[in-house]
Formats: structure tokens, C-alpha cells, sequence
């Protein structure tokens, strides 16, 4: 995708480079596109650099008389590469078919070059507009040439803007994983939360405590340990947990919940008979092979491209925040 | 599990080739037999003739091989068999009991009559009799003959068919003492609409609330409408007295099953303490030459007991196949509010019951081999309407007929306990719903118990292999108290099937 090789053909950016426009404007003029404003000046800028750099617009955009196409971009920075973001891909999708949307879809694996790259060939091809999407759930900053078009930030989020964005709904997931300790019986319930700040390290602890509270137990900050969000966390952290005479644990996340059955075996205690755990994320690989099964909490993941497609369609957000989509409880069986 | 993710394990499928209707239904020295109609020869209906197969429990099933194999004279439509106790038939020698079949056969001029073979070595082989038929009309849909002890009205035991004239809509009642001379005894029907082929036809007594003072008789038959053959099985509670069924309503049917795949059920002959216990064939005329399943097609129901209470016949797992199942959930989840979803990483052959408390505003929805957030099939409950509905429209494989993914809703009138007044209630008062559903799903075969057997829906549904999810949700807006136990019978049939060959290593005398 990049325009180094001097057999490519010329883009749309290089157009807008050499004219001093944006890629939305030279779009605007390619197309005729009714309503744009743009000054006489620019438009003649963007002929010229078209003339002198030998630009032939894309021929299927050309005869397209809307003036979009039946495309819809989807730039991600690693889930198509991560094992289980995947299904952003897969309910974005089935969501734009079911419109008569086709996706197009670039791993940019966060390269800020490969991703503008990406972007700019999806502005020629006149998508409908574009999702942006993170494998995991984190705060970004909105690609200028995103805002060239309709998009939606996709497990993501631009920190105190109104960019549209839709993200898994952690402190929910937070409180339904304790809800199901708590549904189950347990009253001392540990939380291993991760040392990495993030929204997820945040409102899965948010969550915590108002599980706790809506059923009246008190919240002992003892009980809520940060550990590396990893399998090694997990196993480490458990010997602690022990030492607090909790009879339950809620791992940040499916991994550390694998680490911790490792160490809970080595130590011969019984999952569930011993200590009931459960996980965060539904990391399929994990959680569904552990033995016992994990009964974890799902990141949503096929929804929030869902819910993405259908925000970038219209799906109105009078709020400005960011769609908050629910994470379901997977029950398995590491809950007594 | 088999790589054919839409094969059941605990419901009774052949190996390869077409199956339909049960046959010949009979428990015998600790062994249930099931015979069926079976086409040796490929998966698509033809060269009719009777398949075999043998469970101790109705749950796991081992095929036996060929019993009755179609000739080029003669095809081996439905029937029956019976335990001929007392050598009527003069079949039994050297103190054998013999077992008779009485099984429609189809002669190469389409004449359908009723004709006997027997078995004396338990069902395992057969002889035809050799004066075949025994009952003869020269009819083209004279069939189904199901047989059974009765006795007439001056209290004497003999034999007594119940057999269709399927396209008059008639059942017809004859009797026998040694079921080779039959003497007509009685006509019921015709009635219903027309355009519509009677078959199957069941006549059994069953006690009102098991009290043997007040016998009650039940008349079952299965109907095929032409020509869209839309199938359903149906019953009828009357009085039978040995010579003449009246049905209390003949304009009432009463759909035994509110799924769409529910057909052809009749009754075991000779089961331990008089239990009645039924299976059907899992299937729908309407689309079963199109089920995308290779190279076997067609399942038979798990087998359901019956019994009669006032508000009706409830249907539930007999003990024998209680007993088989295990008895401690491998999870359960139970919540005081429900809100949706709630996914179960269930598999694709489990037992799923769900017990809510509901109010009356509630409802409440079952995804059923989900994947990828799409269930192949789901129910839902509406408590203000009592309405159990039942869709596969939404995914899986449902396209390869065009009425296949069509919605079946049954009211549970039994869900609702009376509310106390009709005044406002608090919150806690409010949840005076109960619903209770024993779900199975066995590959593409789904089967509800509703309300502890009061109704019952069994529905096919083909979804992705990697389908097995369960998403239960509520919306939340009305109070739903939940409760879950989840049984994993992926390998169920694995261990019951090792039991089941060491009673056959009892099994057959005469080898």
C-alpha cells in the first residue's frame, strides 16, 4: 500500500499532498460532489496536481452515481492478527451485508503510515464511511484523515471528545462477574485486578464494588490485588489470595484466571470445591479448555462490530458518549 | 463426539440411509426393540422395510441388523409387534414364545393389507407367515395395524387391531384370537378436514391420575395433509369397550407435540408395570426428503410416558431413561433478576432446564445452538399471553426447504398459578408465573418438556458445527427469577452403550 514503488498508481493522497488539500477534498472534486464547498482556488489546485501527476481516478467510484459506494472500511490495528478480536471482523460484516454493505478490511498493526495509507484508499473507493477499531479496549487519537468521512471507533474511544465510538460496557462486565460469585453464595470474594491502567482495569474494579454494595458487603480493599495481566500474574498472585481466607476470586482476565488454576493445582485445591474462579474476556482457547471450564465474562466482540456498522448507518447516540455494549456472562463451571 | 456435528448421540438415528415411522415397538426380557421403516439402500424413502435396533434404557441404541427386508414382490410398510404369550398364533415351538410382527404390506399391485411375520429368537431374526395376508380389504391405504390385548364386552382377552384407511379418514377396529382370522368389529371417523391422510394409529387405556378404578382410553393417530404434507401427531381421550372407540370430542385434536417435528408416534407393547411410553419419528413430511443430513436421515424422539390428569396428557422421560441420565448438573447458574444475555458454553448434546418465577410482564427468551451470537433455533416466552413459541429463522442451515424455518407457538395454559386477587401486587407477589422447560438438544434434534410434561415441542434445527451456545436473556424491564442446571451428555451414550452390550451377551437363546 505504500507509494514508494514507482509502478503504482498515483493516489488520491498524493493528489491532495501536492495540492495542499485534503483527500476529502480532492474526493469532492473528482466526483462533483454536490454540496462541497470549496473555493475556486482549490479546486483548480487539485486539476492541476491531477493533470501533472497523471491521476486516474478509480473507475468503479467514478460510475458510481451516489456517490458512495457499497463499501465500508474497517481499519484495525492488530485483530485480525490477535486471537480473539477476530469476531469485531466477523459482526461488522454480518452486519453490513445484512444493508447491503461489503467490508473492507486493513490490519494496520498500528502503523500510523500503513493506517493513513489505509485509510486514503478507502476514501477513494468512496466507502460509506470507516470503523476504527483496537484489539483491546483503550483510548486513541482519531486519524486526521478519519475525520474525511463517517466513522466509528470500534473498542476504542477519543478521550473527552464526541467522537462516535462504541465499547464494552467494563463496569458491568465487572459486576456481573462478581454477581455470579455472589449468586453462588460467596461473601469474601478476592478481585485481581491488572497493573495496567486502562478503562478496563478501571470499570471492572467500579464494577466490583457495586456488586458488592448492592449486596451489602463491605468493601475491603485488601481483597483486590493488581497483578501482571498475564498467566504469571495469576499463578503468583494466588498464594496471596489465600492468605485472605477468600473462598472466591475474580481474575481480571481468562489468562491470569489460567495461571491461577495452574498454582491452585500445585497446591491441591479443587476448582470450584476450594476456591471459585472466574475470568474476564471469554478467551475461547483458554476458558473452554481450562479444567474445569472457566465461567468468565465475554468481551463482546462480534457486537461491537455489530453495533459499530449499525451506529456508522445511523443508529442515533443523542448522549455523545460512547455506546456502551453489555458483556454476557459465559457460564461454564468453575463457580460452586 | 462424531465429526458429524448434526448426528444425535442419545436420540436413535441409523447408521446411514432413510429411516422413519417407529415400528413394532416392544420391551422384551429387559431389552426395548425399535424397529422402523428403513430403506437399506439409500437416504431417500423407498424399498420400505423394517430397521432394527435395541436400548435398555430408550437412550443409548445399538442397530441391529436388517429385520424385515423389503423383495421385489413386497414392501414392509408400518405395523406392530406383539409378545404372543400363549402361542395363539401357534408361531411358539418347543415352548418359545414367539414374537409376531403385523405389518402393512405393499404388494406390487399397491394393494395394502396386513400380513404377520414372527420372530423366536427375540426379535433378532424373522419368518414370514406363510399364508400372508391375513387382512385384506383390496385397498390402496389400508395400513398401520397396531395390535393389542383387549377384552370384549362379556371380559374375554383377544387380540385387537386398530388399522387406517388413511385417505377415508377412517380408523377401523377388527379383532382376532389367533391374529390370522380377524373379524371387523368397528369404524371411527371419517371427520377433520379433508385433504388430510390418517396413519398411525395407537389405542391404549391410560389411568386417570394412575388410579386403575378410573381407566381412561386414548386414541393417537398421525395426519398428513395433502398436498403441502404438513405432519402433526394428535390424541383423543374417549371410551373404548373393547369393540367401539368414542372420543369424548371427536372435533377436538389435541396436538400430542406443538413442535413441527413430531410425527408417527405410537406405543411399546408389553413394558414392565403397564407403563405407556411412546416415540415418534423427529420429522415433517413436509421437508423430510430435503433434511441436509448425510448419509443417515432421520431421527426418532427420545421416548416420553405417558399419563392422564384432568387438564390432559403430560409427557415426561420414562424412570428407566431418568435413571440413565446423570444426576448431578455439570453447571448451573441461578440469578434473582434476570437481564440478557447469559451464554452457556453448552455443546451440542446437553440437557438445559431452566425454572423461572416470572412476572407478568416478563418475557423470556432460550437461543439454542448459538454461534457467533446467531442461535439456530429459539424459544420464547411471553408470561402476559402463556405463549411458548418456537423459531429457527433467524441462522443455521434452514434454507434447503422454503416452510422449514416457519414460527410454531403453543399457549401453556398449565404455566400460571392463580393470582391471589387482581389488585396491584408488590414486586415479590407479582412473579406468579412459573415456567419450567427441560430442554434437550442432541445435534439437530430439539425436544421441550414444558411444565414438567404438560406440553411438549420437538423441533429439528442445522446449524454451523461450531454452534453451541446457549443464550439465555431476558429484557430486563420485568422481574425474571432464574434458575439453571445444564447436563453435558456429550459422551452419555458412550457409557450406557458398554452396558448395553453386556446384556445382549444374555440375549438371544437360540444361536
Amino acid at each position: 500500500m505504500s507509494s514508494e514503488h514507482a509502478r503504482q498508481p498515483v493516489t488520491m493522497r498524493e493528489v491532495a499532498d501536492a495540492a495542499g488539500v485534503s483527500v476529502a477534498t480532492v474526493s469532492h472534486v473528482v466526483n462533483n460532489k454536490e454540496g462541497a464547498r470549496i473555493g475556486e482556488d482549490a479546486r483548480q489546485r487539485v486539476r492541476d496536481a491531477i493533470h501533472e501527476l497523471g491521476y486516474r481516478p478509480n473507475a468503479l467510484a467514478k460510475t458510481l452515481s451516489s456517490g458512495t459506494s457499497n463499501f465500508i472500511g474497517l481499519v484495525a490495528d492488530a485483530i485480525a492478527t490477535t486471537p480473539f478480536a477476530g469476531q469485531i471482523i466477523h459482526g461488522a460484516q454480518d452486519e453490513a451485508w445484512k444493508h447491503g454493505y461489503v467490508l473492507l478490511v486493513a490490519n494496520t498493526e498500528g502503523d500510523p503510515a500503513a493506517e493513513d495509507a489505509a485509510i486514503t484508499m478507502m476514501l477513494e473507493h468512496q466507502v460509506r464511511g470507516i470503523l476504527y477499531s483496537t484489539w483491546f479496549h483503550r483510548a486513541v487519537t482519531v486519524p486526521e484523515a478519519l475525520r474525511e468521512t463517517d466513522y466509528v471507533l470500534v473498542d476504542c474511544y477519543e478521550a473527552g471528545s464526541t467522537a462516535p465510538a462504541v465499547v464494552p460496557d467494563e463496569v458491568q462486565g465487572g459486576r456481573t462477574a462478581t454477581e455470579l460469585l455472589i449468586q453462588a453464595g460467596h461473601r469474601t470474594i478476592a478481585f485481581i485486578n491488572t497493573t495496567s491502567p486502562s478503562p478496563a482495569q478501571e470499570g471492572r474494579l467500579v464494577g466490583y464494588r457495586s456488586a458488592l454494595e448492592a449486596a451489602a458487603i463491605a468493601y475491603d480493599p485488601d481483597l483486590v490485588l493488581n497483578a501482571p495481566s498475564d498467566q504469571e500474574g495469576g499463578y503468583a498472585a494466588l498464594d496471596h489470595v489465600l492468605t485472605l481466607d477468600a473462598t472466591a476470586v475474580f481474575c481480571h482476565n481468562d489468562r491470569m484466571a489460567m495461571g491461577l488454576y495452574d498454582r491452585a493445582h500445585e497446591r491441591g485445591l479443587t476448582i470450584p470445591g476450594d476456591l471459585a474462579v472466574v475470568g474476564f474476556d471469554n478467551q475461547e482457547v483458554i476458558a473452554a479448555h481450562l479444567r474445569p471450564p472457566l465461567t468468565t465474562v465475554a468481551l463482546p466482540h462480534y457486537e461491537l462490530g455489530a453495533a459499530g456498522i449499525r451506529r456508522l448507518l445511523g443508529d442515533p447516540n443523542p448522549s455523545g458518549k460512547p455506546i456502551l455494549i453489555p458483556c454476557p456472562p459465559v457460564i461454564r463451571a468453575s463457580i460452586a | 463426539m462424531t465429526d458429524d456435528a448434526d448426528k444425535p448421540v442419545f436420540h436413535f438415528t441409523p447408521q446411514r440411509n432413510w429411516m422413519n415411522d417407529p415400528n413394532g415397538l416392544v420391551y422384551l426380557d429387559g431389552v426395548y426393540h425399535l424397529f422402523f421403516q428403513y430403506n437399506p439402500d439409500g437416504n431417500d424413502w423407498g424399498n420400505m422395510s423394517w430397521g432394527h435396533a435395541t436400548s435398555t434404557d430408550l437412550l443409548s441404541w445399538a442397530e441391529q441388523s436388517l429385520a424385515l427386508p423389503y423383495t421385489q414382490d413386497e414392501q414392509i410398510f408400518s405395523g406392530s409387534i406383539v409378545v404372543d404369550h400363549d402361542n395363539t398364533t401357534g408361531f411358539g415351538q418347543d415352548g418359545v414364545v414367539p414374537l409376531v410382527a403385523i405389518y402393512t404390506r405393499v404388494t406390487s399391485n399397491a394393494v395394502q393389507a396386513q400380513a404377520l411375520a414372527f420372530s423366536l429368537d427375540r426379535g433378532m431374526t424373522w419368518q414370514k407367515y406363510h399364508a400372508n395376508p391375513v387382512l385384506d380389504r383390496n385397498s390402496s391405504a389400508f395400513r398401520d395395524p397396531k395390535v393389542f390385548r383387549a377384552a370384549d364386552r362379556h371380559g374375554r382377552e383377544r387380540w385387537v387391531m386398530v388399522a387406517v384407511e388413511a385417505e377415508q379418514r377412517m380408523l377401523l377396529v377388527y379383532s382376532s384370537h389367533d391374529l390370522i382370522m380377524w373379524a371387523y368389529e368397528s369404524t371411527f371417523g371419517p371427520f377433520g378436514d379433508e385433504g388430510v391422510v390418517w396413519e398411525c394409529p395407537d389405542l391404549f387405556a391410560l389411568n386417570l391420575n394412575g388410579d386403575p378404578s378410573h381407566p381412561r382410553w386414548v386414541l393417537v393417530l398421525s395426519t398428513n395433509k395433502v398436498p403441502d404434507h404438513d405432519s402433526a401427531a394428535f390424541s383423543f381421550t374417549g371410551h373404548f369397550d373393547g369393540h367401539v372407540f368414542v372420543a369424548d370430542d371427536a372435533e377436538t385434536w389435541r396436538p400430542l407435540d406443538y413442535g413441527r417435528d413430531f410425527y408417527a408416534a405410537v406405543s411399546f407393547a408389553n413394558t414392565p408395570d403397564a407403563c405407556r411410553i411412546i416415540l415418534g419419528w423427529a420429522n415433517n413430511w413436509q421437508y423430510a426428503a430435503d433434511a441436509p443430513t448425510y448419509p443417515w436421515r432421520g431421527a426418532m424422539t427420545l421416548p416420553r410416558q405417558l399419563e392422564l390428569t384432568e387438564t390432559g396428557i403430560t409427557q415426561n422421560l420414562p424412570a428407566v431413561t431418568e435413571e440413565a441420565l446423570p444426576a448431578e448438573p455439570s453447571q448451573t447458574y441461578q440469578a434473582d433478576h434476570l437481564e440478557g444475555p447469559v451464554i452457556f458454553d453448552a455443546g451440542r448434546h446437553y440437557r438445559f432446564r431452566l425454572t423461572c418465577t416470572l412476572d407478568d410482564a416478563a418475557e423470556v427468551s432460550v437461543g439454542l445452538l448459538s454461534g457467533a451470537g446467531m442461535p439456530a433455533a429459539v424459544l420464547h416466552y411471553a408470561a402476559g399471553t402463556h405463549t411458548l413459541s418456537f423459531e429457527r429463522t433467524r441462522s443455521g442451515r434452514n434454507e434447503f426447504h422454503p416452510r422449514f424455518a416457519e414460527v410454531s407457538s403453543v399457549r401453556l395454559p398449565s404455566s400460571s398459578s392463580p393470582s391471589p386477587s387482581s389488585s396491584p401486587q408488590s414486586l415479590s407477589q407479582s412473579l406468579s408465573h412459573r415456567l419450567e422447560l427441560d430442554i434437550f438438544v442432541d445435534g439437530c434434534i430439539i425436544e421441550v418438556f414444558a411444565n414438567r410434561g404438560a406440553d411438549t415441542l420437538t423441533m429439528q434445527a442445522f446449524s454451523a458445527p461450531d454452534a453451541r451456545e446457549i443464550v439465555l436473556s431476558a429484557d430486563g424491564r420485568a422481574p425474571i427469577r432464574a434458575r439453571v442446571e445444564l447436563y453435558d451428555l456429550t459422551q452419555i451414550t458412550v457409557a450406557n452403550s458398554r452396558m448395553l452390550m453386556l446384556e445382549n451377551v444374555a440375549g438371544p437363546p437360540s444361536e
